[in-house]
């Protein structure tokens, strides 16, 4: 089994750092870095990805318009889809989630709590 | 914490903690799989235990009454098979109760690990840089994004004149000088090496700079040299952990010397560049030779 590809879409290299360092938890992963929507975009186009997860604020292209991207695209429509945001208001979380992303976790993040919402993703996405 | 060439642990750390997870649930496993047998024990007994009984209805019913020898028999039995199901009750006891233990134990492992990661992360990316704008950058990425603070302020203490001179604020309007002269309170605490925190915290309401709801001196030693003081949460966060003041404590600490080598850093190549201008004026030669 080829190892699980996650790209992380984040501004802040704190935040690339906590995230990656979780998700280097599971076993045959491989993670790519973004710093907004602009290089993620560009990576999702070079790299097969398996799971996005981002951040909402950043420069360049958001979080929202990076997901409604995505979704337009037929070779990435499927590909889950996680938010990690600031934004704790619950119309931030309906909003993240009817543009089509398919988890939605206000920071401070649990990474173990991170590591539940992929594994569970993953599940979904291979069945 | 060894790291890797990319910032993160070892291999071997991480396979370390990844074997003793992969152990934790090995043991659930075999428990779960350990209690499922037991029950489907216990169910065989007690199907067998009412086949019986049936069975002594049926031949009381028959009219004819049973043996003396067969009752006696019948009633061994289902005396050893009653005995035979409480000692798999007790078993399947103690079994759920090492299992609750080894539940608790995972859980404590992961939230143990949950902190390792934040601290690690914390203090790697404080001291990942010599640029002063840099590592309060990073100072402000821990506050939002590991702590969950909305509103802050970090500041730097003017030896000269006993006041805090504000250095980095997020969401904090226009509410903050540029200066604050100390005054009694947390501010003041802190400059004299105390932390504050607000328990319970205050209403979401407006911000009073000199009411901070959480209060960190940054120190190198005794010496105080800045301050952090957080104003609001976000409204997701609606107190403070165990883990917040473990980053308040490596916050103090390692922002401190982060913070200060940096601008000591920034003085000296400032002086460097100056010298060195001096130098080429010196030694450049002159127009007339």
């Amino acid at each position: 089994m080829s190892a699980t590809t996650f790209l992380i879409v984040e501004d802040s290299p704190t935040m690339r750092q906590l995230l990656a360092f979780s998700l280097r938890r599971l076993k045959d992963c491989r993670i790519i870095e973004a710093v907004d929507g602009v290089d993620a975009l560009k990576k999702l186009t070079t790299e097969p990805v398996d799971l996005v997860i981002t951040d909402i604020n950043m420069p360049m292209m958001d979080g929202l318009k990076l997901i409604t991207v995505i979704r337009a695209d037929a070779r990435t429509k499927n590909l889950p889809i996680i938010i990690v945001t600031t934004e704790g208001a619950e119309e931030d979380r309906k909003r993240g989630l009817a543009l089509g992303a398919d988890a939605y976790i206000p920071k401070p993040i649990q990474p173990s709590d991170l590591l539940k919402t992929v594994a569970s993703l993953l599940e979904r996405a291979r069945n | 914490m060894n790291r890797s060439r990319d910032g993160g642990p070892r291999g071997g750390e991480r396979d370390d903690l990844s074997a003793r997870g992969e152990e934790i649930r090995n043991m659930f496993n075999r428990a779960r799989a350990f209690t499922e047998e037991l029950l489907r024990e216990n169910e065989r007994l007690r199907f067998r235990v009412a086949g019986l009984e049936r069975e002594l209805e049926q031949a009381a019913g028959k009219g004819a009454p049973p043996a003396p020898e067969a009752v006696a028999d019948l009633t061994e039995r289902v005396r050893a098979l009653e005995k035979e199901r409480d000692e798999l009750l007790t078993r399947f006891q103690k079994v759920k109760g090492a299992n609750d233990v080894a539940g608790a134990h995972f859980e404590d492992i992961e939230s143990q690990h949950n902190h390792l990661a934040n601290l690690y992360v914390a203090s790697y990316q404080l001291h990942a840089t010599l640029n002063f704008s840099e590592v309060l950058d990073t100072v402000r990425e821990i506050l939002i994004n590991l702590i969950g603070a909305e509103s802050f302020a970090v500041f730097w203490v003017d030896d000269r004149t006993r006041q805090l001179r504000r250095e980095l604020t997020q969401g904090m309007g226009s509410v903050l000088p540029d200066t604050i002269r100390l005054a009694r309170g947390p501010l003041q605490d802190a400059v004299e090496g105390q932390s504050f925190y607000a328990d319970p915290l205050p209403e979401r309401n407006g911000i009073d700079a000199s009411r901070p709801i959480a209060c960190i001196p940054l120190k190198i030693g005794t010496r105080v040299i800045g301050v952090v003081a957080i104003y609001r949460l976000l409204q997701q966060k609606e107190h403070f952990g165990p883990l917040d003041f473990e980053l308040f404590t490596l916050l103090a600490g390692h922002a401190a010397t982060a913070l200060f080598s940096s601008k000591l850093y920034q003085k000296s190549e400032k002086k460097l560049s100056e010298l060195q201008g001096f130098l080429d004026l010196l030694t450049a030669p002159s127009p007339g030779s």
